[in-house]
């Protein structure tokens, strides 16, 4: 639902690192999206066009989207499993307590320039 | 991409949500410094956030300093009930963006000025989902429930339930009307979060109220101290 404040948040970061690295234009932006951030990958995509539209910098830049699978560790039996396989609930021990391992991080991973 | 132009790859890594992280950390910070105790008040669009908030300005403006930095779509109705209300008030737009971050809520602190205000209310914008998953620099988080909207939304909006620190259960003058389980929904929050309080009260009749200014000059004289 806020994809598109998250997706400028992105934008201005990597308009900042562009300028210091003497960047005029951008081929690819690459980001690692967590499965659990609440970050539809399809509604960033939806974002893209009007993106390319306002920047110059990101005007022939493709964007590539890489999930990050969501762990956690039950905080009962110590197990590692995966939260949206699982829905959170332990498939060891049935508890539904963990501490989140990955799964909760919105990466700008890198940019590809000319 | 054609083989002739040379491309290279500059590695960012950063974390997007880290970054709010850190500004929201920044304004815990200056909030501490300040001596301003601030409540991120987080609700559905008619759960009674701005209700809430007169009856208490009323109740406390004569022994605390409030301010109310209101966070809105469109309008300034809310920014104008809580100034006559009696409380430093002002409106932010969020250019619809359906929820409060860090940043955001610096540029409010900025406006408001903080250094002559005890207690800072930062009513965020109408929603049950988006601001739970922004941390705005508050001291803590309050959300508010009515009765109306039903003692299962604890299991539907698991998020919001679990970043609140105290849950306050508004409209109780309406529960004749509506089939609500006041243990069952208590139940439903420590399920979420072992930790958090809920007090039930009515922002209509006034009922409940007392618990809630007495937490409320509690922890701002905890903060301030």
């Amino acid at each position: 639902m806020h994809e598109m404040g998250v997706m400028l948040n992105i934008v201005d970061e990597v308009d900042e690192i562009a300028r210091q690295n003497q960047v005029k234009r951008v081929c690819r932006l690459t980001l690692e999206i967590g499965d659990i951030t609440g970050v539809l990958p399809e509604y960033m995509e939806a974002c893209w066009p009007a993106i390319q539209d306002q920047y110059e910098l990101f005007a022939d830049a493709e964007l590539k989207m890489v999930p990050v699978r969501a762990y956690g560790t039950c905080q009962s039996c110590g197990k590692n499993f995966d939260l949206v396989e699982h829905d959170g609930t332990c498939p060891f021990c049935k508890a539904s307590r963990y501490r989140v391992i990955s799964g909760d991080e919105l990466i700008i991973r890198d940019i590809a320039v000319e | 991409m054609e083989k002739d132009r040379m491309i290279r790859v500059i590695e960012i890594k950063q974390n997007v949500f880290a970054k709010n992280e850190i500004n929201a950390n920044k304004i815990r910070e200056q909030l501490k410094a300040e001596k301003t105790f601030m409540i991120n008040l987080m609700a559905s669009p008619g759960a009674g956030k701005t209700s809430v908030l007169t009856r208490t300005i009323a109740l406390l403006k004569d022994e605390l300093r409030i301010g109310v930095m209101e966070a809105d779509i469109d309008a300034t109705v809310d920014a104008e009930m809580i100034a006559a209300a009696g409380a430093k008030s002002i409106q932010l737009h969020t250019g619809g963006m359906c929820h409060m971050d860090a940043v955001m809520t610096k540029q409010g602190l900025d406006e408001i000025d903080t250094k002559d205000i005890d207690l800072l209310f930062l009513e965020n914008v109408g929603n049950l989902v988006c601001p739970a998953e922004f941390d705005t620099g508050a001291s803590v988080n309050v959300a508010i429930l009515s009765v109306p909207e039903g003692d299962d939304k604890p299991l539907k909006y698991p998020l919001m339930f679990q970043v609140s620190d105290l849950i306050l259960i508004n409209k109780i003058d309406t529960k004749i009307l509506f089939d609500f389980d006041d243990e069952a929904v208590v139940e439903r929050i420590h399920r979420r979060n072992p930790n958090a309080e809920v007090i039930f009260l009515s922002a209509k009749t006034g009922e409940g109220f007392e618990q809630w200014i007495d937490w409320l000059r509690r922890h701002t004289k905890e903060w301030n101290a």
